[in-house]
């Protein structure tokens, strides 16, 4: 998926005209797991709706698989093989049972009976829910995190070679988070290429390989995490955190510590605060 | 789903109109409308347009925003017309079967314009008032009739609510249709029973929010105390200036110049 100087527009040509996006250039890859970053209002949520064909550019151009948006493929075709999930996606549940308001974009797709089911099946296996007790329910008889939970499976059933998710994590508590976590986990690792949103640096640094940082309609930053934190002070400024164990590593590196870092996860950094301890005591 | 300003929503920019009570701009465009029923000729509606075209440079709207609003209008005006054109009296052009009046065609025509000019001119009202302001006002120039039990304070409240709440139930149904489109709805179908029930996916959250809402804002108008008009003090107390006065008396003077002008054996 590539955006080539991507600028959008609200409201064009009104009193009100806003420039929510500005000359964006971005290459999602096959597999990838990125975290889009950003304070409110600096676009993230403009940006994702490109990437299935619900807005279209004012100016710029999308291509998927090297064809072009809109041109060569249909915004209906984009969204078989990119998978858009809202925030708060449980809000968009319908049908009288879970397993039916799974299936509806399958029944969409014209397919039926068998096929639909062992897919609604499967992708609330993927979410980790269990099919016999949850599939006759009626979402609305759900706890918020399970209700999202379904919501995200409706997305998964259709079977998307790409993830992209706004805020999924925000307004749970932490086993809803990682319930979440573990899915895209998961997914990832069957090949999905994953894309969420968020404004939790903490949860971006365990998962994401690559964070991109939106400010003002611009990217400002588009790096590994651990090379992005480095820019701590900018972060800041611009109203972000950053996670709490890539700050101990800087910390610890004021003080004349020697750490090396390939990864900002909780576990990694334990690993490398330990070695540099470690070493410095035997010194 | 379509974004941007529709038919009379506020355009919001500095300028004395806007700065108006709104009050009396209510007022005014009542005046207006009984001044322009009573033209009679052609030259009276030409200078009530202008008086519009006034308006409209003061208020610094563009008065296409304005015209916008006569569109839906079209097929009446041109009913209208025809109506007037085949069903008038004599004396008749005769163009092979059909008799078209002469003072039809011209009863026609000044119902027609007279009509443009209205819907034109009440635009103003709503493009240089908020919502906010107008239910206001309304509330203000209902007051008189609580005596004769006018609820005016609860038509009000249900006003400014439902004002309120179009822009966070558009924005929702927005939401909602872009996350069902996203999971493979589609809503272009060209059957009509197709295409009814394909919106299901969308009304059914769309009115579980709006149900919920609505609860939501119950109960924070109940926990803030909220028990109607009575005694009720406001934070935005509509003022009546010199100036405002000043203009509804002068303007209310233009305007029966309008209709006594409209009413003269001119063209
Ligand atoms: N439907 C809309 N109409 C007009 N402006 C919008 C709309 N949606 C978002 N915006 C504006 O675009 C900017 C970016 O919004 P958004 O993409 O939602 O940001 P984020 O998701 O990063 O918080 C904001 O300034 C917002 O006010
Ligand atoms: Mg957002």
């Amino acid at each position: 998926m590539e955006m080539a100087n991507v600028t959008f527009e609200y409201l064009p040509g009104t009193p009100l005209a806003h420039t929510a996006l500005t000359d964006i250039n971005l290459t999602i890859s096959e597999g990838d797991f990125i975290a889009l970053v950003g304070p409110t209002g600096s676009g993230k949520s403009t940006l994702i709706q490109h990437l299935n064909g619900l807005l279209t550019p004012t100016s710029g151009s999308l291509s998927f698989r090297g064809r072009r948006v809109g041109v060569d493929v249909s915004p209906l075709e984009l969204r078989r093989e990119i998978g858009l999930i809202f925030q708060f996606p449980e809000s968009q549940l319908f049908e009288h049972t879970v397993a039916d308001d799974i299936g509806f974009g399958l029944r969409r797709q014209g397919l039926t009976g068998p096929e639909v089911a062992s897919r609604v099946e499967n992708a609330l296996l993927q979410v980790g829910l269990d099919y016999a007790h949850y599939a006759q329910r009626s979402p609305f008889s759900l706890s918020g995190g399970e209700q999202r939970l379904v919501a995200i499976a409706g997305v998964l059933a259709m079977r998307p070679r790409f993830l992209v998710l706004d805020e999924p994590t925000s307004g749970l508590d932490a086993r809803g988070k990682a319930a979440i976590f573990d899915c895209l986990d998961r997914l990832n690792s069957d090949g999905v290429a994953i894309l969420m949103v968020t404004h939790s640096m903490d949860e971006v640094a365990e998962s994401a390989r690559r964070i991109i940082v939106l400010n003002e309609g611009k990217i400002v930053l588009d790096d590994k995490p651990e090379r992005i934190f480095a820019h701590a002070s900018f972060l800041r400024g611009i109203g972000l955190d950053i996670p709490k164990a890539a700050e101990l590593v800087y910390k610890l590196r004021e003080k004349g510590f020697e750490i090396e870092l390939d990864s900002v996860s909780v576990r990694s950094v334990v690993d490398s605060v330990a070695a540099a301890v470690k070493e410095r005591c035997a010194n | 789903m379509r974004f941007g300003l529709t038919i009379g929503e506020y355009y919001p920019v500095d300028s004395p109109v806007h700065a108006l009570d709104p009050r009396v701009k209510i007022l005014l465009v009542l005046v207006f409308t009984i001044a322009v029923f009573a033209v009679v000729n052609f030259s009276g509606l030409t200078a009530a347009a202008a008086l519009i075209v006034g308006v409209a440079l003061v208020s610094r709207v563009p008065i296409r925003l304005a015209v916008k609003g006569v569109r839906p209008l079209l097929y009446l005006l041109a009913l209208t017309f025809i109506i007037h054109l085949f069903t008038g009296a004599k004396p008749w052009i005769e163009l092979g079967p059909l008799h078209i009046s002469v003072p039809g065609a011209r009863s026609g025509a000044l119902v027609g314009i007279r009509l443009v000019i209205l819907v034109v001119g009440a635009a103003f009202l709503t493009l240089t008032s908020t919502p906010i302001e107008l239910t206001d006002a309304i509330e203000s120039l209902l007051a008189p009739l609580k005596k004769v039990r006018v609820p005016a304070h609860e038509i009000a409240m249900m006003m400014t609510i439902a004002l309120r709440f179009i822009p966070t139930l558009a924005a929702e149904t927005d939401k909602i249709v872009k996350a069902q489109a996203s999971r493979g709805a589609r809503f272009e179908s060209s059957n009509p029973v197709t295409r009814a029930r394909s919106f299901i996916p969308v009304l059914v959250p769309l009115f579980l929010s709006v149900f919920r809402r609505a609860d939501e804002l119950a109960e924070a108008m109940e926990a803030r105390a909220y028990r109607g008009g009575e005694g009720r003090t406001r934070m935005r107390r509509l003022e009546m200036k010199g100036r405002d006065v000043l203009t509804l008396i002068s303007a209310t003077a233009v305007f029966a110049g309008l209709a006594w002008f409209g009413r003269l054996p001119l063209v």
